[in-house]
């Protein structure tokens, strides 16, 4: 679009009468022709959709690109050992669950806290129960839930600067970095995979 | 130090120094403590890039940047999923400068609203970056107040702000302004907001011991009124940095270098001019951001092993 518009080559839009009228009105007022209003009308119109489309494609596909990044930059820096270093696996395997931990942190602390606990989380488990139920679904244990996270991320741990203590019946995690898992909120969430099939 | 810092450099009112404070922490981290630095210019003035970029070299990383795909600073907000332009700073191992645009003038002046989503993007983006430059240290150069995205962005990406205040009648009102204004939205869109660090004492003269004594004093009033005010509890750390960034005259020239490849600052620390004045002053300059960083990263150690004692 941009390209032809620099070209001028000749586009035929039929508008429809309200429309048109509506914008003649409009180049009246700025003192501009109707063409011209309409080109630069179109060109808002682009980039505030370029904005969006760059904004949702960072959540929806680059964030995901970012984490394999840096699984496979640990893995070749021997901090992580993996079997299978297909993309597709890597990211359903680790990196939707670190998201889902991203996700359950920041709904319940506000940020990506740098320590967190068990006893930390079973003190706040009215609001852990309900971010599980909207992002997986009711009836879970949440604290099993986090759990099972934890057990799925601790290959690839290390890559996000991310430390798992454990002692008996009771685990801790150490983040080293927040910000690597800022933009991992909502991954592997229900809402999220509800939103990219409709 | 393990996990990075980010830093904000955040004042109410504009000509405080915000730029200087940058540079000199950026120029002290990297050159004297040897840890890798990012300077991030987030003001549409650009003032932190004209530090560093000369327009020999400004027209370089715009050519570079339109070549290779990448964008500004401020782009970065606006669209995400771009890849930003990174400028390593000749002369100093280490540090780096994600610089801003001119053309970002035009659209402040149209008005910028950042939402809280995108802000915590950014953040992302400056995590990605640590991971890949393996940084230390992230400072984020703020505009001065009168925009009124500075508040989201400064409270989803920055762990701490640090605040200049320099001699002057509005400088230390303007301390309590920020600390009211920051804290109330913050506290808001950001559960736990970021910690203050501390203010600067900027732009004083070494020898002027008696007024620094009484600024200092007015800073920590103003600080602890204020932190009253919005409800909150005053930060763990003294509200005022023992180092002064005192006036010199090397730092009223930082900017605006035309030609040439290395800044006028950098060429200053590794002593490239040797006349008697410029050693004399270069030596002041030298010791006077040593001490400054010693004590910036001091104090990020002691609330970082605060904050694990008490969660632990």
């Amino acid at each position: 679009m941009a390209s032809s518009i620099r070209e001028k080559q000749r586009v035929i839009i039929e508008l429809p009468y309200n429309i048109y009228r509506t914008i003649e009105k409009l180049a009246y007022i700025r003192g501009s022709t109707i063409e011209n209003t309409i080109v630069e009308l179109t060109k808002t119109l682009l980039g505030i959709v370029e904005d969006i489309d760059s904004h949702y494609s960072l959540k929806y596909s680059k964030a995901l690109d970012h984490a394999y990044d840096l699984v496979l930059r640990a893995v070749k820096e021997g901090k992580v050992k993996l079997r299978k270093k297909d993309k597709a696996y890597i990211v359903e395997n680790y990196v939707k669950p670190l998201g889902v931990i991203a996700t359950i942190l920041v709904d319940l602390y506000g940020k990506i806290p740098k320590r967190v606990s068990k006893r930390d989380l079973e003190s706040r488990l009215n609001n852990l129960e309900d971010t599980i139920s909207r992002i997986a679904r009711r009836g879970l244990n949440p604290i099993k839930y986090i759990l099972n996270k934890i057990e799925k991320i601790k290959p690839i741990a290390p890559a996000f600067d991310i430390e798992i203590i454990e002692s008996e019946g009771n685990f801790e995690l150490v983040f080293g970095n927040t910000a690597l898992l800022e933009n991992l909120y909502g991954v592997g969430t229900r809402p999220l995979r509800r939103r990219i099939k409709t | 130090m393990s996990s990075p810092t980010f830093t904000g450099i955040i004042a109410f009112k504009g000509g405080v120094g915000k730029t200087v404070l940058s540079a000199s922490l950026g120029i002290g981290l990297s050159y004297m403590l040897k840890r890798r630095v990012l300077l991030v210019d987030l003001d549409p003035q650009a003032n932190l890039s004209e530090v560093f970029l000369t327009e020999t070299t400004l027209s370089a990383v715009i050519k570079k940047a339109f070549e290779t795909d990448r964008v500004f600073s401020f782009d970065l907000i606006i669209r995400p999923a771009e890849n930003p332009i990174i400028y390593e700073i000749p002369g100093i191992p280490g540090l780096y400068l994600l610089p801003s645009h001119h053309k970002f003038m035009r659209e402040a002046a149209y008005g910028i609203n950042v939402p809280m989503d995108r802000a915590v993007s950014f953040r992302g983006i400056l995590g990605r970056l640590t991971k890949e430059l393996e940084l230390d240290h992230v400072i984020i150069d703020f505009p001065p107040q009168m925009y009124q995205y500075v508040i989201t962005i400064a409270a989803a990406s920055a762990d701490y702000i640090v605040t200049p205040v320099a001699k002057g009648a509005f400088s230390i009102p303007s301390v309590g302004y920020l600390i009211e204004t920051y804290y109330d939205v913050a506290k808001v869109i950001r559960r736990e907001p970021s910690v203050f660090l501390g203010a600067i004492l900027t732009r004083y003269d070494e020898g002027n011991s008696k007024l620094i004594k009484l600024s200092r004093e007015r800073v920590k009033e103003t600080v602890s009124k204020s932190f009253k005010n919005v409800n909150l509890s005053p930060p763990p750390v003294d509200p005022v940095f023992d180092t002064v960034l005192y006036y010199n005259p090397l730092l009223t020239k930082i900017r605006g270098q035309l030609i040439g490849f290395t800044p006028y600052i950098v060429k200053h620390i590794l002593g490239k001019y040797t006349s008697d004045v410029s050693r004399r002053l270069q030596d002041r300059l030298k010791a006077n951001i040593a001490s400054l960083v010693r004590e910036f990263e001091e104090r990020l150690n002691w609330l970082a092993a605060l904050e694990k004692s008490r969660e632990s």
